[in-house]
């Protein structure tokens, strides 16, 4: 492999890690605040991907990326809603939590299925974006970039609700320590819906982001989810931080993966996954569970 | 229920299964055969659930490993003996589970959970793509095998029934046995407290990456079991739905060892009926996953919590987040 080669495939690796972390934040503030593990999550990605998938007119970009985070707003307070019926069952049991939303996920791909017939659909990169960067043998998609600076940008806003707000103090306060931050008088519920429509919002979001470049197809909904799942372990449930390196580490082992051990690309992000929990058994900063 | 009372139950419902061939038309036979299969799944998910309090999500990779292994075995190496084919399902997934159980091991249960599933489904996408294995299309053409020192033929159905029944009776018997054995006793120390344990001196990694090998061992018998069954081997058997189906039957049944492989058998034929009738019956299904995690009484959450919180309190020892 040239240089040229090694240095496309790693800003395509965090170009990829830095939509994932879109992905993986909303899933691991849920699971770090209400110990929910969310397994719609991939689901929700995969339709909100399909519904951006429909505005392929002229113009329709900005709308496209609009409606998949309305469709993944929604989707994710109809988990939410679903979970509330039976919240103290639900909540604090992770059986209980895996089957509801497996359940749930299983409903929202056959929904996509019946559809959209179970065929992959694309959604022509924006005018403004089209194209490609050349440099010695490799190219560049200007797509791409501008999904990693849209990320980067979303993800900017996430630390800033996050660090310098009254709410995201409170849903800190929460994932250290739930009992305590009720106790002071400030009611959960409220917080919990809030950070499911906004996970499901940045999932709606990265999936019309990434509709360009992924397309929206089945089996999405697990091969995202599988990806999350590892920036979860790697990077500690409701840690920001964590999960901001463990998405970039993830997408940049899937690209050099997928681009120079095709048939068994899966091997490196297993190889990663082994060789970060081998070094740091608890997480990248010590709070995996 | 009593306990003699739930004995008689299971002896009973033990009797009616054995007695199948007897009542039943050759398809039904086959469903039950493969719901046997489906309980030794939940059986060997049961094993981790009840005594470390590990919840897997990802047995599909060790049944799905062991399909595949006695595939290639009879299609590609010309295996003609069952127990030959058995040992090298449960050797090789045994083998690949080993990295699996280390990382695994060092994760408490939500980790546990969603690193099984990533393992699984990474497994899955490379048996998809992976043409050596047969790629999307699974291994076909994997015909019965001989059945060695027994002087049975097993291509029928009724013996490969009584077949599947024996295997899994068996991993029964074997998982009952190590539950009373000391070894047992030890997961047991280690699901009720992991630091005490390592206090007195126990390996603890090393006991949770043994158990998670056991378990994986006895899903791969119900992998080779199922790839004779039905005499293909896909990346179907590597998706979640396997894994999903051996954790629901656990929550289904409680606690006790029989009744996972009942409800199976029932599971099976229900499964069988609802997707005679739609072809959208993964939704229905998703449907009863929902309704099962939704139904059932709200018993004893709040004194529980009271308790744990009180001996949070009392105990010095650092308690983990659950």
């Amino acid at each position: 492999m040239s240089l040229a080669q090694a240095v496309l495939q790693l800003a395509i690796g965090l170009s990829f890690g830095l939509l994932l972390f879109l992905l993986a934040s909303g899933f691991t503030l849920t699971f770090g605040l209400a110990g929910f593990v969310n397994l719609t999550h991939g689901a929700v990605f995969l339709l909100s991907a399909y519904v951006a998938t429909a505005f392929t007119g002229p113009g329709g970009y900005v709308t496209a990326v609009l409606a998949a985070g309305a469709t993944g707003t929604v989707l994710s307070l109809l988990v939410y809603a679903t979970t509330r019926l039976r919240w103290g069952r639900v909540l604090g049991d992770e059986l209980k939590q895996v089957l509801l939303t497996f359940g749930l996920l299983l409903v929202f791909a056959e929904v996509a299925r019946v559809r959209w017939d179970g065929l992959p659909r694309s959604l022509p990169a924006p005018g403004f974006a089209d194209g490609a960067w050349r440099f010695a043998d490799a190219s560049f998609p200007v797509y791409r970039a501008f999904m990693a600076a849209a990320a980067l940008a979303l993800a900017a806003a996430l630390w800033w609700l996050q660090e310098r707000t009254r709410f995201g103090a409170m849903v800190r306060a929460g994932v250290d320590d739930r009992a305590m931050l009720e106790a002071t008088g400030v009611s959960a519920g409220p917080i919990f819906l809030a950070v499911f429509g906004l996970s499901g919002l940045l999932a709606g979001l990265a999936a019309g982001l990434a509709a360009p470049v992924l397309g929206a197809a089945m089996g999405q909904e697990f091969s995202v989810l599988v990806l999350a799942f590892v920036i979860v372990v790697l990077g500690g449930p409701g840690d920001l931080r964590g999960a901001f390196l463990a998405s970039l580490a993830v997408g940049v082992a899937d690209a050099y993966g997928k681009a120079f051990l095709p048939t068994v690309a899966e091997f490196t992000m297993m190889a990663l996954v082994v060789a970060v929990l081998a070094w740091r058994p608890r997480g990248l900063f010590g709070g995996a569970r | 229920m009593n306990r003699s009372a739930s004995t008689l139950a299971a002896a009973g419902a033990g009797l009616a299964v054995a007695a199948a061939p007897f009542y039943l038309d050759v398809f039904q036979i086959g469903l039950v055969a493969r719901g046997l299969v489906w309980g030794l799944v939940a059986l060997s998910v049961w094993f981790l659930l009840r005594l470390l309090n590990l919840p897997s999500f990802g047995h599909a990779a060790f049944f799905g490993l062991g399909a595949y292994a006695a595939g290639l075995a009879v299609t590609r190496w010309g295996v003609d003996n069952v127990f030959l084919a058995l040992g090298i399902g449960v050797g090789v997934t045994c083998a690949a589970a080993l990295p699996i159980a280390a990382v695994a091991a060092r994760l408490g249960s939500i980790g546990f959970l969603l690193i099984t599933l990533a393992f699984a489904e990474m497994l899955r996408s490379l048996a998809m793509r992976w043409r050596a294995v047969g790629g999307s299309d699974g291994l076909t053409g994997i015909a019965r095998p001989g059945a060695g020192p027994l002087p049975v033929d097993l291509a029928g159905p009724v013996t490969w029934f009584y077949f599947t029944l024996a295997c899994t009776v068996l991993c029964l018997l074997l998982l009952w046995a190590v539950r009373r054995s000391a070894f047992g006793g030890v997961l047991v120390g280690i699901r009720e407290s992991e630091e005490r344990m390592r206090a007195l001196g126990y390996r603890v990694e090393t006991y949770k990456a043994a158990a998670v090998v056991l378990s994986a061992g006895v899903a791969a018998v119900a992998g080779v079991l199922h790839a004779y069954l039905i005499r293909f081997a896909s990346p179907e058997d590597l998706s979640a739905l396997v894994s999903a189906r051996g954790l629901i039957l656990v929550v289904l049944a409680g606690s006790a060892l029989v009744p996972p492989v009942l409800v199976a058998i029932a599971l099976t034929f229900g499964e069988d009926l609802v997707s005679s009738r739609t072809e959208n019956w993964l939704a229905l299904m998703g449907l009863l996953y929902v309704v099962v995690a939704l139904s059932g009484r709200e018993k004893d959450r709040a004194p529980r919590r009271i308790a744990l919180a009180v001996r949070r309190r009392l105990d010095p020892v650092p308690q983990e987040k659950p």
